[in-house]
């Protein structure tokens, strides 16, 4: 009886289970013979010259500007676009992964064959945990040309071997985008809930994503990784491009007539499948068009994306008058922003650009109503709606003011310099007219004349070369201010602009002596386009090292190599500027297990220099970053740094979280500065600090502390305790101050700078040299002023801060000179010990300027120590630091660490000025920019938004006895 | 809709099919009811042990099933509805069918959450149960067949096909005692567009149910091994059942050790048996 029923039942279910041929790429077909990814655009796109070509980029090259892919990895090209997806090496060695993709098998370079390549990069991911993201461990190419050709991509979830991937870009002749198929296989037993989506790493300040939407536009509602479901959003295609025309716009649609979901933010763009419950033995596909095209504007991206989405063509037009008159206008002076007028408001399409003769054109899917806005200068001007007639729409004439036509040069000593004009609105109703930004996006500047995040002008900062600099800029009164590093004076000058009025301004700077000779100054921390969240040119780039006064930088972008070696040559700037290539390593993937916290962590930026740019490998030679702690990372990195003068820098030690991960290792490991640190990794937080790598290297292992990072006092005031508390422990570490900046406008280079103490000057620079010096502690820091400090018992005797202890022989003074530029607010001088803080000089004890505009006093303050006093007959550190008073910040949440500034000016910190209701504290913010430009830090904040005047010296470590230094204790 | 009309034909095919199920249970199987605790972990409830013992009933079970994995992030939690009938064609030959009529799980990790409505799957069966002497005691033994019947599961894209084959003994220690263990296999099969997915795991089971006028109490414990490809559990379980032929029951179980995620099982029965 049984076994009858038993085989009908066998029957049956073969009869069921089996059958068809799988429609899949996970199912043994490795070249994926069954599947074609978007047949609903075959077809659709055609060309006179149809041509593909695959293989090794050492066989093909790469013929996009800007490309990261090197020899291993593989390229499709049809000539229309070119794409690159790094190598897979499933050893470890060369690891190609970028950022948040474990490994290779991701889309690394794309942009249309001849232009730039304007993507970090585009990796799969199935959610936002550490395990969600595909690890391919196996790449193959198809070629099937002239049919099509194609890599495909295979591997796991990144830490659930269960769960199968593959993923399949394809070319076809003649089509501007890649067809992607992605594929992932629930092989657990369990229920999961995922997506599948591309995810493509914008990095703030590079291409910003452009969603169809209603009320958004560039505009996308921001990431929040906690309720990401509420962002998580449909969209009929999403675009993404750069600030600057002729870069490369990106298009990502569903194929067969679906929509994409995901979230897009500055940061990141995920799109991809809806949220959903996938069980065991369940499989979810993902099937897009991911396009690549050129342009002014976001135009042919749309036109690519709107034939492969099938929609027809709606033409627009319309004329631009200049003074009525038809004119050509730049991007920043008129761009059209088009799109719907929808029952729920306004739905942005596309932006469009005038060509040579003033006219716009731009095709959308056809709409009942479109409606437009004209931005001029990151403003809309005029707008207006039209309905659509027979396939078209004129939108007519849009007339705009003409611009005012600024040329500015700076000149110091009667010859022409680089250097930096900063315009202010100098009354209310200019302030008013001017403020604008990029479509709402990457904050607000006034004026506005040009993205913050691009080449100058870039917000309201402009880079004049040596011949200077011509400029656009709206109608208004304005005050120009001219500098060119804290060892000039600055100079200003008030100028009323009609509209299309032309002005040449010229200033003259005087060179200061604030630093004294054989000093260098230094930025050790700087940002290009090498990195992921960085867009400006090197041209500006470089020339901006020039422009602050900075004569070495440590070029530190992240997780890539460069040395800007040709922009140098460029520019002639040989004599001027050092660079040194380091590396800023930035993981993303958290796997850090840290006492009392649920959710794992990254380890934070670390920078490292000097290393050789390799670019035959990948991230130029940047070893892959992900997973290991900071003593794994020195060791791993030791061999490529110069031993002797290889340097590790902890920087920002405390910042706040971006994107859901820390940035500063301290932080992310919750190290206490009032507790001591063991002796061993005990378990505890401050435990982590002394676990050791295999290669023998702690975390704790670094050699500088970036105590100031950038020109405001944010980071200074968290970083202060915990430089303060490893010195007290014994853990001698130099300070460093850099600027971190990423553009002309985020921070400004040189700000804050480090100068260092070598034994040749840089007119003989050794880099070497300087490192060595800069190891031993032969540095001061800040942001503007200057310390000379030395310690010893007669003017031949006297030596530098260092980590070399300093013996006590009796006698032993301490001599004190602070120095600045006459536009720097120099109030206060401290003395901090481990037994606390000193004044050592406050208000009329210093020597003030009359004028910011001066050129003296630059002396503000003289002092001379007797040490044995200082130290009281113990061991100890001494530290000086000069500026303005630190303004007042709590620890509200009892972590060590102040962390809240009195937010509601009610003049008592506490819980009512914790403006996040789920956070138990923050934010720590600099108290506001003045705008009477007779309040002493006018002129600074103007050179350096946010500026707080701070420098301080490198520890002098003081052996009282003879004996050896002793740390003091916390 | 092609799963609930597949449902909706199992039920009717159950209310035409009773009446003539008229075979009488075996005399050792006299007495009551006297089922392990209803604690199934796996998603179709194929897994639920069983006494040795065939008879004709209808069941209808609500459960309430939760994972949370807090190392990993993942939550999810469903209930369920089940209806089952069972009746004996021969002696001793017992049939079923039954039913997941609705099911609703949520599912959650740190960041993304959804949750989802189904039916299904059908579930058939067909056991013998056996006289058995050789313990000294009153026994009964029964071989089981139960298997989830494929394109019935409207949660699942793929096309799942599971079975249970399983032996089942139980010792009458008395009239108010008896202890049921069970050997069984569980088996799985999907067809999704990947190909061929596979999962099989064995569990041994002892129960033992203790009855006095309308209470019966159970407690038990199951080992399992091999569904995920390791040892999956010590399944805790019990339940109490008040009512004579009529009855409801709360059953209740907790995976103790081993890979599997879920944390607990909770099902609320009504019972009606012949």
């Amino acid at each position: 009886m049984l076994g009858k029923a038993s085989a009908i039942l066998l029957l049956a279910v073969v009869s069921l289970l089996t059958g068809c041929t799988p429609n899949t790429c996970l199912a043994g077909d490795t070249a994926c013979n069954n599947v074609g990814a978007c047949r609903s655009i075959n077809g659709t796109f055609s060309c006179d010259a149809p041509q593909l070509a695959a293989g090794d980029v050492a066989e093909l090259g790469i013929d996009l500007a800007d490309a990261e892919g090197v020899p291993g990895d593989l390229l499709l090209t049809n000539g229309v676009i070119t794409a690159v997806i790094a190598t897979v090496d499933p050893t470890g060695e060369t690891n190609s992964g970028r950022g948040l993709a474990p490994g290779g098998g991701v889309l690394i370079d794309l942009g249309p064959s001849g232009g730039d390549d304007d993507l970090n990069y585009i990796t799969q991911l199935a959610g936002v945990l550490p395990e969600d993201t595909f690890r391919y461990t196996d790449l193959r190419l198809v070629d099937r040309s002239p049919d099509f050709v194609a890599v495909i991509a295979r591997g796991q979830l990144d830490g659930r071997d269960e769960v199968e991937v593959v993923t399949r870009y394809e070319l076809r002749p003649c089509e501007p985008g890649l067809r992607i198929r992605s594929e992932l296989h629930n092989g657990t037993a369990d229920v999961l809930t995922l997506i599948v989506a591309d995810l493509a790493h914008w990095g703030k300040r590079d291409a910003l994503p452009f969603a169809a939407r209603i009320g958004e536009g560039f505009e996308s509602p921001e990431l929040d990784l906690v309720d990401l479901q509420d962002v998580y959003v449909s969209h009929d295609y999403v675009l993404a491009r750069p600030t600057n025309p002729g870069a490369t716009t990106y298009g990502f649609v569903a194929c067969g007539g679906g929509q994409l979901s995901g979230v897009n933010d500055p940061e990141i763009s995920a799109l991809g499948t809806p949220v959903e419950l996938v069980r065991s033995g369940e499989t979810v596909v993902l099937e897009r068009f991911v396009s690549a095209t050129g342009g002014e504007d976001l135009g042919a991206g749309l036109a690519a994306i709107n034939r492969a989405r099938e929609t027809g063509e709606l033409a627009i037009t319309a004329q631009l008058r200049v003074d009525g008159e038809p004119a050509a206008a730049s991007f920043r002076a008129a761009t059209l922003l088009i799109g719907a007028s929808e029952a729920g408001g306004f739905r942005p399409l596309v932006t469009a650009t005038t060509a040579d003769d003033g006219r716009f054109a731009a095709a959308i899917e056809p709409t009942e109503v479109v409606a437009w806005e004209l931005w001029s200068f990151g403003r809309p001007v005029a707008g207006g709606s039209a309905t659509p007639s027979a396939g078209a729409v004129d939108l007519g004439d849009i007339d705009i003011e003409p611009p005012a036509q600024l040329t500015v040069a700076v000149h110091a000593g009667g010859t022409p310099i680089p250097a930096e004009v900063i315009a202010t609105p100098a009354d209310q109703a200019t302030a008013a007219a001017v403020r604008g930004s990029w479509f709402g996006r990457l904050g607000d500047c006034a004026p506005w004349l040009g993205p913050p995040v691009g080449g100058s002008p870039a917000c309201n900062r402009i880079l004049t070369g040596e011949s200077g600099a011509a400029v656009e800029i709206p109608a208004g009164r304005y005050r120009l201010i001219a500098t060119a590093g804290p060892s000039r004076t600055v100079s200003d000058r008030l100028i009323d602009l009609a509209p299309g009025a032309q002005a040449d301004v010229s200033f003259t700077l005087l060179d200061l002596d604030v630093v004294p000779d054989g000093w260098i100054s230094s930025d050790l921390h700087v940002h290009g386009k090498g990195s992921f969240d960085s867009s400006i040119p090197d041209l500006d780039r470089v020339l901006s090292f020039a422009a602050h006064d900075v004569q070495v930088i440590v070029a530190t972008d992240h997780d890539y190599i460069v040395n800007y070696a040709s922009a140098i040559e460029t520019l002639g700037l040989e004599d001027r500027v050092a660079v040194i290539p380091g590396l800023e390593t930035t993981p993303l993937i958290p796997f850090l297990d840290v006492p009392g916290e649920d959710i794992p962590q990254v380890i934070g930026h670390f920078n490292h220099w000097p290393l050789a740019v390799r670019p035959e490998l990948p991230r130029a030679g940047a070893p892959f970053d992900e997973l290991i702690e900071p003593g794994a990372l020195f060791d791993l990195l030791d061999p490529t740094v110069s031993l002797d003068a290889g340097i590790h820098m902890l920087n920002h030690p405390w910042d706040e979280t971006q994107f859901g991960r820390d940035l500063g290792y301290l932080r992310a490991i919750n190290f206490d500065p009032r507790v001591p640190i063991p002796a061993f990794d005990d378990g505890s937080s401050n435990g982590m600090l002394m676990r050791a790598a295999p290669g023998g290297k702690r975390n704790v292992d670094f050699d500088l502390v970036e105590l100031q990072n950038g020109g405001t006092l944010i980071q200074v005031l968290k970083t202060r305790p915990l430089w303060f508390s490893l010195l007290s422990q014994g853990f001698a570490r130099v300070a460093a101050a850099s600027s971190d900046s990423h553009s002309l406008s985020d921070a400004q280079l040189g700000y804050g700078r480090t100068h260092v103490k070598p034994v040749r000057d840089f007119s003989r620079f050794d880099p070497i040299g300087f490192n060595v010096a800069l190891k031993a502690g032969h540095a001061v820091g800040g942001n503007g002023p200057f310390i000379v400090a030395e310690i010893g018992t007669g003017a031949g005797n006297r030596r530098l801060s260092g980590l070399e202890p300093y013996v006590l022989v009796g006698g032993d003074t301490l001599e004190i000179e602070v120095r600045a530029a006459p536009w720097i607010p120099v109030t206060e001088v401290r003395l901090i010990t481990s037994r606390g803080v000193q004044i050592l000089g406050s208000g009329d004890d210093l020597t003030h300027p009359a004028s910011p505009l001066d050129s003296g006093p630059l002396v503000r303050f003289r002092t001379s120590l007797a040490v044995d006093q200082i130290v009281a007959g113990r061991d100890d550190w001494i530290v000086i630091e000069a500026g303005l008073p630190l303004f007042d910040a709590a620890d509200l949440d009892d972590d060590g660490v102040p962390d809240t500034t009195d937010n509601n000016g009610d003049g008592v910190i506490d819980a009512a000025d914790i403006e996040d209701p789920d956070d138990d504290s923050g934010p720590l913010r600099s108290p506001p920019d003045p705008i009477d430009f007779r309040d002493p830090r006018y002129t600074m904040t103007r050179v350096v938004p946010g500026a707080w005047t701070y420098a301080f010296t490198n520890a002098f470590f003081i052996d009282a006895d003879g004996d050896g230094w002793e740390a003091p204790g916390l | 809709v092609k799963i609930a009309g597949r449902i909706a034909a199992a039920l009717v095919a159950i209310a035409a099919l009773a009446p003539a199920a008229a075979a009488e249970p075996h005399e050792l199987c006299d007495g009551g009811d006297f089922e392990p605790a209803s604690v199934a972990i796996r998603d179709t409830g194929i897994d639920a042990a069983r006494s040795a013992c065939t008879r004709a009933a209808i069941r209808f079970r609500a459960r309430g099933l939760a994972e949370v994995a807090t190392d990993d992030f993942f939550g999810t939690v469903s209930s369920s509805l089940f209806a089952e009938a069972r009746w004996l064609i021969l002696a001793g030959v017992e049939l079923e069918v039954g039913a997941r009529l609705v099911d609703y799980r949520f599912a959650q990790n740190a960041v993304l959450s959804d949750d989802e409505i189904g039916a299904g799957p059908i579930i058939a069966g067909i056991g013998q149960a056996r006289p058995l002497r050789r313990f000294g005691k009153a026994a009964m033994w029964a071989p089981r067949l139960r298997v989830e019947v494929p394109r019935t599961n409207s949660a699942l894209d793929a096309t799942p096909f599971s079975a249970s084959p399983s032996a089942t003994l139980t010792l009458i220690w008395s009239d108010a005692t008896r202890t049921h263990s069970r050997a069984g296999l569980l088996l799985w099969l999907a067809r999704g567009p990947t190909g061929l997915d596979s999962r099989a795991a064995a569990a041994v089971s002892t129960d033992v149910a203790w009855r006095r006028s309308w209470l019966t109490l159970t407690a038990g414990g199951e080992l399992q091994a091999g569904w995920h490809r390791d040892f999956d559990h010590f399944l805790a379980r019990g339940a109490v059942r008040i009512g004579g032929d009529i009855g409801v029951d709360l059953a209740a179980g907790a995976p103790l050790f081993g890979a599997e995620r879920t944390n607990g099982v909770v099902t609320l029965g009504v019972s009606a048996n012949r």
